[in-house]
């Protein structure tokens, strides 16, 4: 590991690589910034641009724009109690108190330091977790592969969303676009209809893009909101420093961070869950807990530092057994598989300059925060908050167009793009989870290639899918994730029966 | 309300459930025609996608809740403007390129939604439109849609 590590160096600090890091930390912290996009939709909006560039130029875009991103959603939160992400909205609670007491500016460094402290703990955390996970993964063969990829869309449909059904409809629906193309084993044309551009399937970054960028800018266009922050809001003056105070919030920074990246490991978990479990967990412990909600800058500590650890953390199971920890994890893992490398161990045996890069890059974007989301750069990316979000909604299309078109250059991906893009502002609406969407569609030739191999090696014998004790095991978790929250129902059921009798 | 509101969220739930059935149960009859290795995982996606939707039709039989009747879009009028400008602006493309699309759609989409600013929107939307073809086209070399505009440009170059 400390070797792979040593040569990953000099491609990660390599002038090019580090203007790439820098780039996306100032995408991020826009698109964070930007009630209505998401670091999902950002990274999604990336993909397409960095297709076709060196493979750690447009990972270390990514890991700026994730660790960035997750902060930037403070800034609105804090300012105008708009949350940019789902994980601020726990920031805003005590944030925007403390704006209305005229202390914005502090609130912002207490947010924006507690972010890099989250972030650097959790990229510690995936550099040291995930080779040794690796290992484990190695034991692994068709059937145990089969397992993991089911266990993977189970935890992804069970967990992100509130509804199991819509979750397994979502997965069915990304595994059904990903058996369209040529079947590698039977050389059988699956749904293609004669059409040469769906010989190879769907260009996975023109379905992300559809799926993550386009719903946001038909939400925009139906909100019209005509103003932007307003400008008073803006303003800073001098006020206290968070790094003077630094003792006073260790102890919030540490249990924040540790909640965060415990969160963040557990697939299908992360996001705002780690924000405000480290919210409340700052909360139960104080000693005076009435004060958070009135504008206590722990809270907004705690939140911000749990929200920063949950993001490279929900990397480690992504990278080493391609479980994404998160949503946004789970477009990473398409990005990666955009410039050609698999998750998995076989992505640490045969490319661990750019793995170990990468785990490198996102400890590296963490740093960088301190510098483009200082106080300065917050002043300067406020002034964006100030465009209308009816004005930015058209411009979103322009780089989601232009981008989407670099990849085949093709006209077919950008109707292909609009048709995703409407079906997943239903499927939104409706509260469909999309990352099992994107999941079904990584996992799914990989699950079916893997299920017919074992099939083929056994002479069609299904025992074969159990013969393991990994198997036994992988099959068992998939079967608890999935019966878990059938469980939960009717549990709650139950308690409210006599409840209400 | 009733013009802006459109149907109700409920109402989309049954159409979109019912186009899952749709889609599930032209993957099971297409599959027929492909060999039984390459039929069989497709197959039982559908029959999952269908027995999916099944349920989630059923829900919202069962359950008449207050959220179901809610309006399903926030703003239909707009929600279709939009709709209508991104498809017109795709078709754009195909015919003329990319450069005079793009600026029609940032400057027209704000302005039809009400956005009438256009000291704001049109120097906006040539920055934004500079920059894509400073970033793509000259620093990254990467292909544009062919365009009438591109044409004069390389003849300036």
């Amino acid at each position: 590991m400390i070797d792979a590590i040593i040569h990953a160096l000099p491609h990660v600090f390599a002038p090019a690589n580090l203007l790439a890091i820098t780039i996306g930390s100032v995408a991020g912290l826009v698109v964070g910034a930007l009630p209505g996009l998401t670091v999902t939709t950002g990274i999604a909006i990336l993909i397409p641009l960095t297709f076709g560039l060196d493979p750690l130029f447009a990972l270390g875009m990514m890991a700026g724009m994730y660790n960035a991103g997750s902060y930037g959603g403070a800034i609105p939160a804090i300012l105008m109690r708009v949350p940019g992400t789902p994980a601020s909205v726990a920031t805003i609670l005590d944030g925007y108190e403390m704006t209305k007491r005229g202390e914005a500016a502090y609130a912002l460094q207490v947010a924006v330091v507690s972010g890099v402290i989250g972030s650097v703990l959790s990229a510690i955390a995936l550099i040291l977790f995930a080779p040794p996970l690796v290992k484990v993964s190695l034991l692994f063969g068709p059937a145990e592969y089969f397992w993991l990829a089911m266990l993977g869309l189970a935890t992804i449909s069970a967990l992100l969303g509130d509804d199991l059904v819509k979750g397994i409809a979502a997965s069915a629906i990304g595994l059904l676009i990903g058996t369209v193309g040529q079947d590698l084993t039977s050389g059988t044309e699956r749904f293609t209809f004669g059409s040469l551009e769906l010989m190879d399937g769907f260009s996975i970054v023109v379905l992300l893009t559809g799926l993550f960028a386009l719903p946001p800018v038909f939400q925009m266009a139906e909100e019209a909101i005509k103003e932007g922050m307003s400008a008073s809001l803006l303003r800073f003056k001098k006020q206290r420093s968070v790094m003077r105070e630094w003792r006073y919030f260790l102890p919030v920074w540490l249990r924040s961070s540790a909640i965060g990246i415990f969160i963040g490991v557990m697939p299908g978990a992360a996001g705002s869950m780690s924000s405000f479990l480290a919210y409340n967990e700052a909360k139960r412990v104080a000693h005076s807990p009435e004060t958070f909600g009135q504008g206590n800058p722990e809270g907004v500590a705690a939140s911000e530092a749990g929200n920063g650890a949950d993001n490279a953390a929900a990397l480690i199971p992504a990278l080493s057994l391609g479980i994404p920890g998160s949503g946004v994890a789970a477009v990473i893992l398409g990005g990666l598989l955009v410039h050609g490398l698999r998750p998995g161990p076989q992505l640490f045996r045969d490319h661990p300059d750019i793995v170990y890069g990468f785990m490198l890059q996102m400890l590296l974007s963490a740093f960088l925060l301190f510098a483009v989301g200082g106080l300065a750069a917050t002043r300067i990316f406020g002034q964006v908050l100030r465009l209308p979000r009816i004005v930015l909604a058209p411009l979103i299309v322009l780089f989601v167009a232009i981008g989407v078109y670099a990849v085949n250059n093709a006209m077919f991906d950008l109707y292909v793009l609009m048709g995703v893009g409407v079906v997943a502002y239903v499927l939104e609406k409706l509260d469909y989870p999309q990352a099992p969407v994107v999941l079904g569609l990584i996992l799914g030739p990989m699950a079916e290639s893997q299920l017919r191999l074992s099939l083929t090696i056994s002479q069609g014998d299904p025992s074969a899918l159990v013969a393991s004790w990994v198997s036994i095991i992988l099959a068992l978790l998939t079967a608890i994730v999935l019966v878990t929250p059938l469980y939960r129902s009717w549990r709650e059921k139950r308690q409210r029966k006599p409840a209400a009798a | 309300m009733a013009v802006t509101a459109g149907p109700s969220r409920r109402t989309v739930e049954f159409v979109f459930a019912a186009a899952l059935i749709a889609v599930a149960g032209a993957v099971f009859v297409l599959s027929a025609d492909y060999p039984a290795e390459s039929a069989a995982f497709p197959r039982v996606l559908a029959v999952l996608l269908a027995l999916c939707a099944v349920l989630v039709a059923a829900r919202q039989l069962r359950h008449r809740d207050e959220a179901g009747a809610q309006p399903f879009f926030l703003h239909l009028p707009r929600f279709l403007i939009t709709l209508v400008a991104l498809v017109a602006y795709v078709v754009a493309i195909d015919v003329t390129g990319y450069l005079l699309p793009s600026f029609a759609l940032a400057v027209a989409l704000p302005f039809v939604l009400g956005y009438r600013r256009l000291a704001l929107t049109v120097p906006l939307a040539v920055g934004t439109l500079v920059l894509i073809v400073l970033v793509f086209n000259v620093a990254l070399e990467r292909p544009m849609p062919p365009d009438v505009l591109m044409h004069l440009w390389e003849s300036v170059r």
